[in-house]
């Protein structure tokens, strides 16, 4: 199965009609998408699930339409989300598509109007073309579900197939690659036509030989009690394993994530620093505006007194040339400053003077004035100098809080979530121990229902050959006897062909997996695909010896995409098998690799090798991711093989300014758009040429 | 001789109050002198006296203003829009107050306009007014050169 082209109409968090174009099989065969967080990264792999198979990992199934687009819609309208996936397999070109229609109601809520079923149109090489009769038959013979794990997949699901509790699913999965389907028909058949024969024996039989049969009755049902028993218990030991698993997952998370935990804590620290600086810094420039801001608006208020007194001494009226003061001191006193007293005479004239002293009655105003203005005209001078450095400040503290935060947004979407304190990590401890003794108990029950088993098969085994000599010689009772024997023997031939089979097809994977991961992760470890279907990373111990180890998630990573090389290789050799397509439910043939996030918690060594080695491994990859898990040592890994680009622009609620552009092939590209009048999130693809 | 200077009642509660409650200026004799710079700024330079004041607030004391040395402004503005040193006379204090409170009250209404009608952050608003304010400015006034020609006659 090779991609061609996506098409999302308003699927969840895409918003609108999107679409991707895949790079092709060749020399760059690689897609790479970016998104942020909230994106809609795992939306878009959900979108390929939804659309081959129905599934969707939701609980209100309203949620499966974009948001943005139900609010578009009035009232009584209709809203219709739709995936479109065209692919290339089996020498054909497949067009599937799913799609349902909504109408919005009063209240916000949505009323699906059409089921969205599975349509598949099938081009041949000659441009001839026609719709499926049973699109979901044809699409299980392209890409069983059971598979699609392998193929569609989170980074995070990768460690889960690397670790005990998978076993299920790896069994499933390369049972599927088996077609077991028709064995395991033909045995469940045999079996049941050995219980119509033997119905036949006890309805015939006598004396003894009837008293033996229903013992025999008996323990067959026993028997059948007992191995329901054990499936139960057998499936609740799996479940336990499965749940220990994730619990030693979530542990040794805890070790593994200790660093960036103690980086996150250093950055949460140096933000909350930064924070307060920025904060102490606004205050500064409030206390600068509030203290002295007026004077940017003064203009020349500061100015024009100046002006007037400097024309007010060019027109002679500053300085005063005699004091008006002076002159009242005079008239009080009726006395001329030599003693001589002043008559009336001199009296008017000094009155005259007096009444045209102009500005001279101000001249101690106009001088407090000036000192005043002269003053507030430095104050204007040091408030521009500081409010230029304090918002250079401020805005310097500004980027490095955004620098720091993302940062810590690229630690956190490393450690996804698993935030450990040591109170957590007690309590997982406990929780440890507690499923642990609840797994020896039952794996206890297992043993003894086991052995009751075996016990009874035994005793059936022994009463059988006890009513094979009571059995009376006539022709009908031998005919039976001969016939029920011929069909037991039938039936346990067809289950060791079976497990034959299967232990072939164990040991080739193994085979596979190991030269997978010498290809791919090129690090010293014995990896194995063992007989009870685990998947084993072993290390050198200190003698030299082989030692299997609690591997990290990035070797259980490394470890889960070799094996899936290891499964993509044998589906194409299942379609260059001579048997290809001949009574098989799988058809094998080319597969793509798309992933979401998957070298995030690799180290460098991992981040280097893998992508390369993948990239040669897998006819075409699309690879969804952020940019933080993109830049770096992936991107140099995969940039030469990269055919198309796109990017998930995701637009959500914010302010001007908020907005973030990342460098993608070379090209600024939007990454984050902050919306002002929205209230809710939204993603559109984008590509980049 | 009056010896307060009072804001328009209505802007007092709507603007300067929260002017202060913003942490944008520290006290309301901060906020008129703000308000009436932006007034002189936006009304005075046309030799406009801004509007007719309706009820008036609570006053503040000019003893302030001297306090923090702003009331020389409160004369230079008079001084400016008048265009006469006689606008410094006591018998003008009055009418120099007058047109202070006018030109805060053109003031008060743009800083609410500015701080509290955008999007933006009322801070950030009033910063970037000041930044825009500032950069128009362009050196000394045409004529006013030769300023030091005063300082050396009183």
């Amino acid at each position: 199965m090779i991609l061609r082209k996506l098409e999302i109409t308003n699927f969840r968090q895409i918003y609108g009609t999107n679409q991707i174009e895949f790079a092709p099989v060749g020399d760059r065969n690689v897609t790479v998408v970016l998104g942020t967080n909230g994106s809609g990264k795992t939306t878009l792999l959900s979108a390929f699930m939804w659309c081959l198979y129905g599934t969707v990992d939701l609980q209100n199934k309203d949620e499966l339409i974009s948001h943005r687009a139900v609010q578009d819609t009035p009232v009584g309208g209709t809203v219709e989300v739709s995936v479109t996936l065209i692919f290339d397999a089996t020498g054909h070109t497949y067009h599937a598509s799913r799609s349902v229609c909504m109408r919005r109601l009063d209240g916000g809520s949505l009323e699906r109007l059409t089921e969205g079923k599975l349509e598949l149109m099938i081009m041949g090489a000659d441009g001839r073309s026609a719709m499926a009769n049973e699109p979901a038959t044809l699409v299980e013979r392209l890409l069983p579900e059971s598979l699609s794990r392998f193929f569609f997949f989170r980074g995070e699901d990768m460690e889960q197939l690397a670790r005990q509790g998978s076993q299920e699913h790896l069994k499933k999965g390369t049972e599927t690659f088996l077609d077991f389907t028709v064995i395991d028909r033909s045995i469940k058949h045999l079996g049941q036509v050995s219980d119509r024969i033997e119905r036949e024996i006890r309805s015939i039989a006598k004396g003894d030989a009837k008293d033996l049969s229903e013992r025999m009755g008996q323990l067959t049902e026993e028997i059948d009690d007992l191995e329901a028993r054990h499936e139960h218990a057998a499936s609740e030991v799996a479940a336990l394993v499965a749940q220990g698993d994730m619990l030693d997952a979530e542990l040794a998370a805890s070790d593994e994530v200790r660093p960036l935990l103690e980086d996150k804590a250093r950055l949460k620290q140096k933000l909350q620093d930064q924070e307060e600086r920025a904060r102490e810094l606004r205050r500064q420039l409030a206390a600068l505006v509030s203290s002295d801001g007026y004077l940017a608006f003064a203009g020349d208020t500061l100015d024009r007194p100046l002006m007037l007194a400097e024309q007010a001494v060019q027109k002679g009226e500053l300085p005063a040339k005699i004091k008006p003061k002076f002159v009242d001191d005079l008239l009080d006193k009726g006395a001329c400053i030599c003693g001589r007293p002043i008559d009336d005479q001199a009296s008017g004239a000094l009155r005259v003077y007096r009444s045209h002293t102009g500005l001279a009655g101000l001249e101690e105003q106009i001088f407090t004035l000036r000192n005043g203005v002269n003053l507030l005209r430095d104050r204007r001078e040091r408030f521009v100098d500081l409010l230029h450095s304090a918002r250079t400040d401020y805005s310097v503290a500004l980027t490095d809080i955004q620098r720091t935060a993302d940062e810590l947004s690229r630690i956190d979407s490393e450690l996804k979530g698993r935030d450990f304190g040591l109170e957590a990590i007690r309590a997982l401890q406990a929780k440890v121990r507690a499923k642990s003794n609840e797994l020896v108990e039952a794996r206890v029950l297992l043993e003894r229902l086991e052995a009751s088993t075996a016990e009874r098969r035994e005793r059936l085994k022994e009463l059988e050959d006890e009513r094979k000599k009571k059995l009376g010689e006539s022709a009908q009772e031998q005919a039976l006897t001969a016939r029920k024997a011929a069909v037991v023997a039938a039936q346990r031939a067809v289950v060791r062909l079976r497990n034959d089979w299967a232990a072939l097809v164990q040991r080739y994977l193994d085979m596979k997996l190991k030269q997978t991961w010498d290809r791919i992760a090129q690090l010293e470890r014995l990896v194995e695909f063992t007989p009870d279907l685990h998947l084993v990373i072993k290390e050198r111990g200190g003698d030299g010896d082989w030692i299997a180890s609690a591997p990290s998630q990035a070797n259980q990573r490394a470890l889960a995409l070799s094996f899936i090389g290891a499964l993509i290789d044998l589906a194409r050799e299942v379609a260059e098998s001579p048997t290809a397509g001949v009574a098989s439910v799988f058809a094998g043939g080319e597969y793509c690799l798309v992933m979401d996030a998957p070298f995030a918690t690799m180290d460098t060594f991992f981040k280097t090798r893998i992508p390369r080695g993948l990239v040669s491994l897998v006819p075409q990859i699309i690879v969804i991711n952020s940019n933080d898990q993109w830049e770096g040592e992936v991107a140099s890994a995969l940039e030469d093989r990269v055919g198309k680009r796109y990017v998930l622009e995701l637009h959500k609620p914010g302010r001007e300014g908020e907005d973030r552009t990342v460098q993608f092939g070379g090209r600024s590209v939007d990454y984050e758009v902050a919306e002002r009048y929205s209230g809710t999130d939204w993603s559109i693809i984008r590509e980049v040429a | 001789m009056r010896d307060r200077i009072r804001p328009p009642a209505e802007l007092e509660t709507s603007v300067l109050d929260r002017l202060k409650a913003d942490g944008i200026i520290e006290t309301k004799q901060k906020g008129m002198m703000l308000a009436a710079a932006i007034g002189y700024h936006l009304e005075g330079q046309h030799g406009r006296r801004g509007l007719e004041l309706d009820k008036l607030g609570e006053g503040i004391r000019l003893e302030y203003f001297q306090r923090v040395r702003d009331d020389a402004f409160i004369d230079a503005l008079a001084v400016s829009l008048e265009q006469d040193l006689h606008a410094l006379e006591d018998d003008s204090t009055d009418s120099r107050l007058t047109t202070f409170e006018q030109l805060a009250h053109v003031g008060l209404m743009e800083l609410k306009r500015v701080c509290y009608d955008g999007q933006a952050k009322p801070l950030d608003a009033l910063l970037d007014l000041i930044e825009r304010t500032i950069s128009s400015q362009t050196g000394p006034l045409p004529g006013l050169e030769g300023l030091g020609v005063l300082e050396s006659l009183i």
